[in-house]
């Protein structure tokens, strides 16, 4: 099959970019997990954004693009002036035909720091405060921030705990699992509801020309996925230009 | 030996050789999910060298990452009790629920029982010598990496390493070829601070279309936001990213465990494990299952009654393979079959067995086939995941109702039953018994007690006899709603049951009720479709979703489809009923105003597309 653009990753700048590309061009969005906007949603970046994957679905799902989702890229090659595409699937390889690269992901080589980040829960609302206030002296929570909600019944945080970039995910959360077991006595009734499901990443920069109409979007280099779909916007509109 | 790979559609085979492997595994498995973690751990455990692979970042599958955290039946027993109740420990301490210290603790065990775990990986090609698996390819972090084996366990629940090797597989229903709907599962955040989840049927997809089954899970995910799913008393804080896919690929394998066997509690020699559920079908389109299981189902209204069904070797090895062994849901059982034997405590089991059997087999460096069933059955035992106790039968085995079921030979008993609103044991133990129980019920379809009478007409009908018909057809015609009270739920109308009936029993009589069922636009009026009068039925408004409607409509042209396939000559009568039943979306937007592909959209599209390419 041939599309005039490939993006990969199911990331809030590849939703701007085939939002705005896909009225005129034929799109591709393929991606290794069955998550959208991970980036945001999924890393427990920001406050009450992860509350939003289920209007992130219904985005892309009204999107006008084939998606692969749960899916391999193993080889891209590039041969008079397209890319060939080879993803493996379930249980086979496909391959497909695209003008255009648009790769919306963060590479390892390409992060300049990254977290894991977990939600955690109090039943007494105002235990947040005193935490927030403490500054929290103890060794083993020098990496940590936490990030407090607003919440009308209950105590309700982000808590980040930097990784190295070398770590991988099942490494992270074995740190912070055991970094939580052990943790101080003020936070003995803080609960962990979720862990993420991917790093909160920063990348190096916001976009690049890696090869001739193969350009590098990260969707993680913006604070906020607002940014990160203008991001996405903007490549989209000069792509259609 | 060849290296073995599907390429856009077709298979690719290259000969190979041994230097193509970059590290030789005693035992390979693929996919670490429900029964694929235990699969690797209790291979591990069983000295065996271990390389486990999954495509997600964490181990576990849907009870980890698709965060379905409890259990629906399966029996309790081997590795998982222990690590249940280290998970439950942790998350008592410092958790909101088991997911995140059940990853935490298989990871552990995993590297304490020598698994070396491969995550973010996927098994993408296949090496054999013949019909022998020798090892696989795997892509990896951007590269591929070859690794030998002695034995590879398909634990991927979808058959997908079968696939690729070439084994046979099955898939979905007879009817339209459908697997069970699958599941979107929401986490929210109760007001008292704990974690509550829901799981909704999402629909009905090809999973074997990536393209399709991509647009599935966006869809099921999307519904999270309909008005039906709304809860004022939690806040939404994530959709769990894994779907929860209730029955994929099936394996042909040596032995495959059908309906019947399970209904008839056929014993094994040499069972691994048992499991143990009810026929956890899902979906609500009986009318589309097959007879063996509408019988029991629909018929005997016997929908929440247990079996437990021993499982062996012969039914986890794909048809002709060597080395090769299936662990999880996609084991070799029919369609209906599939919907018992897929509980996560049964997997679990059927991981563990499968690793002692993969381990066992590379230490003798035989064949698991080959290993000595006493030696199996031995560490089996000691870690409790087989015991006698298992072998449990035929059981009503919830709040509702909590009894062994015992299939009934005595007519006075059978006729006891019979008077009473739970006569489901009574009217399928007559199927059982056949023409010998002909001569009491046609005697008590005389009597005077309309409960007796009528349901002695459902058991006729269920045996195939001729005499119930008139009894039938006056429960039809008279739209009679009562609702038997058999089970905690899927209890059945009287109505649906006897369409069902008549259309298996082919009767022309019927054929003008029928019509105006499916085609009388004032049918919908009537008041048994509006007005539910049982109090214990359970009308699902939350839903949207209007089932008295729904069972008799889809069972009257199911019943119109088997009688014309019995009578050749009401053919065209029967298409243009059917086709004037179905020429628009009444019967989809009398069932329900949800939109296309939710679940419920889905139950009436899935009758009217089988209907229509059956005309």
């Amino acid at each position: 099959m041939e599309y005039d653009l490939l993006i990969i990753g199911t990331t809030v700048a590849a939703l701007g970019l085939a939002e705005t590309a896909g009225k005129d061009l034929k799109i591709l969005i393929a991606d290794q997990t069955e998550m959208v906007a991970y980036e945001y949603v999924n890393s427990f970046k920001l406050p009450s954004v992860y509350s939003e994957s289920a209007a992130y679905y219904k985005r892309f799902h009204d999107l006008n693009a084939d998606i692969l989702l749960n899916c391999e890229i193993t080889n891209i090659s590039y041969n008079r002036g397209s890319y060939l595409i080879e993803i493996f699937s379930g249980t086979e390889y496909r391959t497909f035909e695209a003008k255009r690269i648009a790769d919306t992901r963060s590479k390892e080589e390409n992060i300049t720091a990254k977290s894991l980040n977990c939600l955690i829960i109090n039943k007494n609302k105002d235990e947040a405060v005193e935490i927030l206030s403490d500054k929290f002296n103890h060794d083993a929570f020098k990496e940590v921030t936490f990030i407090p909600e607003t919440d009308e019944n209950l105590g309700i945080m982000i808590m980040k705990v930097s990784c190295p970039l070398e770590m991988s995910l099942p490494e992270a959360r074995h740190k912070l699992i055991e970094l939580w077991l052990k943790r101080p006595e003020r936070l003995r009734k803080w609960k962990i509801a979720a862990i993420g499901q991917c790093f909160d990443t920063k990348a190096k920069f916001p976009y690049c020309e890696k090869n001739e109409n193969y350009f590098l979007l990260p969707s993680d280099y913006y604070i906020t996925p607002e940014e990160s779909y203008e991001a996405g916007v903007q490549l989209g509109r000069r792509l259609l230009a | 030996m060849i290296y073995r790979r599907l390429v856009n559609g077709k298979a690719e085979e290259k000969p190979a050789g041994c230097e193509s492997f970059h590290k030789h595994f005693e035992v390979i498995v693929a996919g670490l999910g429900t029964a694929g973690i235990y699969a690797a751990i209790s291979a591990g455990r069983n000295g065996a060298q271990v390389l486990g692979i999954d495509r997600l970042s964490a181990v576990g599958g849907m009870g980890t990452v698709g965060y379905v955290s409890g259990y629906y039946y399966g029996l309790g027993g081997g590795l998982h009790i222990k690590v249940d109740e280290e998970a439950e420990q942790l998350a008592e301490e410092s958790f909101l629920n088991t997911v995140e210290p059940k990853k935490y603790l298989f990871e552990n065990k995993a590297k304490e029982n020598n698994v070396e775990l491969l995550l973010e990986s996927t098994v993408t090609g296949v090496f054999m010598e013949g019909k022998t698996v020798k090892g696989v390819s795997v892509f990896s972090k951007g590269e591929t990496l070859n690794f030998s084996c002695d034995i590879l366990i398909d634990a991927t629940a979808d058959a997908n390493v079968c696939t690729i090797a070439g084994c046979s597989t099955r898939y979905g229903r007879e009817t339209d070829g459908l697997t069970r709907p699958f599941t979107s599962v929401r986490i929210s955040l109760r007001k008292d601070g704990l974690l509550a989840r829901t799981n909704h049927d999402s629909g009905y997809v090809n999973q074997n279309d990536p393209f399709q089954l991509s647009q599935g899970i966006l869809h099921a995910h999307r519904s999270q936001l309909l008005e039906e799913f709304a809860d004022p008393d939690s806040r939404l804080l994530f959709i769990a990213p894994f779907v929860g896919i209730r029955e994929g690929r099936l394996i042909e394998a040596e032995i495959t465990i059908t309906a019947r066997d399970v209904i008839e509690c056929k014993q094994a020699d040499e069972p691994l494990f048992y499991g143990y559920s009810d026929f956890d079908k899902h979906g609500k389109d009986h009318a589309l299952e097959s007879e063996v299981l509408q019988d029991l189902y629909v018929a005997a209204n016997l929908s929440t009654v247990c079996f437990s069904v021993p499982v062996t070797l012969q039914n986890l090895i794909p048809k002709g393979y060597k080395s090769l062994l299936a662990a999880g849901r996609h084991l070799g059982v029919d369609h209906d079959t599939a919907s018992i034997l897929r509980m996560k405590r049964d997997m679990q089991k059927c991981g563990e067995s499968v690793g002692v059997c993969a381990a066992l087999a590379a230490r003798y460096g035989v064949q698991p086939t080959e290993v000595p069933y006493q030696e199996i059955k031995k560490i089996l035992e000691e870690t409790g995941c087989l015991t006698e106790e298992h072998n449990k039968g035929i059981w009503f085995d919830d709040r509702y109702r909590k009894e062994k079921v015992k299939w009934l030979k005595c007519p006075e008993k059978i006729k006891a039953e019979l008077k009473t609103d739970r006569p489901g044991i009574a009217i399928y133990s007559c199927k059982l018994l056949g023409d010998s129980i002909v001569p009491h019920l046609k005697k008590w379809m005389e009597e005077n007690d309309k409960m007796l009478r009528t349901n002695s007409a459902l058991a006729l009908g269920l045996i195939g006899d001729a005499s119930c018909l008139d009894t039938l057809r006056e429960i039809v015609r008279n739209r009679d709603a009562f609702y038997y009270k058999d089970c905690r739920r899927t209890n059945q109308l009287r109505s649906a049951i006897a369409i069902y009936l008549l259309g298996k029993l082919g009767d022309l009589e019927i054929m003008p009720t029928l019509r105006e069922i499916l085609c009388d636009p004032l049918e919908y009026e009537k008041p048994l479709y509006h007005e539910i009068t049982e109090l214990s039925y359970h009308f699902n408004n939350t839903k949207n979703f209007n089932e008295v409607y729904y069972q008799i409509v889809s069972q009257a042209a199911m019943a119109v489809i088997r009688i014309m396939r019995k009578h050749e000559e009401v053919k065209e009568e029967a298409r243009e009923i059917l086709k004037k039943a179905f020429e628009d979306d009444r019967h989809i937007r009398n069932t329900t105003a949800m939109p296309p592909k939710t679940y419920e959209y889905e139950s009436m599209e899935n009758i009217k597309r089988y209907v229509l390419s059956s005309i």
